[in-house]
């Protein structure tokens, strides 16, 4: 099996975990679970991938990034009672 | 046998990957399951983007890896040469690594250049220098690292040679050992077993001159992590396990 199907696996198994623990609960949560998921997995497979699934890898983690600030901001807001 | 088209992971993955991104819609639309959705279209679009083969088959990588070697092997034959190849890294006159291969008894390694391929410089300093055939092998692998490797040491050998296994999935396991002025080099092979065997069926002796593309390219980036000429003294291959012994020269 090629590391991209085991990467692929790994993220899916990881996905379903944190939905299952989770639930429909708490959406923000999810959405950080996922990308501490896949900063794990772009930490513990770079020797191992290509450095066209690592760009494509870290395009995920910066899309997961812009949403973590997202979420940060509205937290920030919300506690300073402005939204 | 041949897989069906459709079963080949390139495949496969866009299917699996539109079957989940289907499911998401449903949920999204059709429930108010937000983290299921969310769940099921982030697992569609990366599987869809992640699982990739832009890369030849198996035997026909392999069957490139020989043709290459083999032509060397012909022209090293042709010119009767058959001493132990000499790794040379890049240095003032080569902007990239050498192997040279002695005429005769080497005395000592003469100067060699960029656009020289036939070295005649004199008495015990005649030979061919050649690119190492595990040169674009390395370069994959260098490319994979974010410094340059040259005279960084064996560390850093260690961790190109962790690209060149793991990465790229040339050898199962690999040591990379420096005592004095020896350097060991064991190889552990998986997948390119057989091709070595049926090399060295047919050109045994190119171990100890240029070395197969595989072996060359972890040759190669020993002299260039320890910036060192390195001389090939000693190989043996047991089982799938390859033995290199080279010598700072």
């Amino acid at each position: 099996m090629e590391i991209s199907q085991k990467l692929a696996i790994s993220i899916t198994i990881w996905t379903v975990l944190i939905l299952v623990l989770i639930g429909g609960q708490n959406t923000e949560l999810f959405v950080i679970m996922i990308l501490i998921g896949l900063l794990i997995a772009r930490e513990l497979s770079s020797v191992y991938i290509r450095p066209s699934i690592a760009d494509r890898l870290d395009a995920f983690i910066q899309v997961g990034i812009v949403i973590f600030v997202g979420v940060v901001m509205r937290r920030i807001l919300s506690i300073l009672e402005i939204l | 046998m041949e897989k069906h088209r459709l079963l080949k992971p390139e495949y496969s993955s866009k299917l699996i990957g539109i079957l989940f991104i289907s499911i998401s819609l449903y949920l999204f639309l059709l429930t108010d399951h937000i983290n299921a959705g969310l769940a099921a279209a982030f697992i569609g679009i990366f599987t869809m983007l992640i699982v990739h083969y832009p890369t030849v088959e198996e035997d026909v990588a392999v069957a490139e890896l020989k043709s290459g070697i083999l032509s060397y092997h012909n022209i090293l034959e042709d010119l009767d040469l058959s001493n132990n190849g000499v790794l040379i890294p890049p240095n003032d006159n080569l902007t990239e690594s050498r192997v040279y291969i002695p005429a005769g008894k080497m005395e000592y390694i003469p100067d060699i250049y960029d656009e020289m391929t036939v070295v005649s410089s004199g008495r015990g300093r005649t030979g061919v220098s050649l690119v190492p055939p595990g040169q674009p092998l390395l370069e994959e692998a260098k490319d994979r690292i974010e410094y340059s490797i040259e005279a960084k040491g064996i560390e850093s050998g260690r961790e190109c040679m962790g690209h060149l296994s793991k990465g790229m999935g040339l050898a199962k396991s690999f040591s990379f050992r420096k005592k004095d002025d020896r350097i060991r080099i064991r190889i552990t092979l998986d997948r390119y077993e057989d091709y070595c065997e049926n090399l060295r069926e047919s050109s045994s002796n190119i171990c100890t001159r240029t070395a197969c593309p595989i072996c060359s390219a972890y040759l190669t980036s020993a002299s260039e992590v320890l910036s060192s000429p390195l001389k090939i003294k000693d190989f043996e291959k047991e089982k799938n396990h390859i033995k290199y012994e080279l010598e700072e020269v």
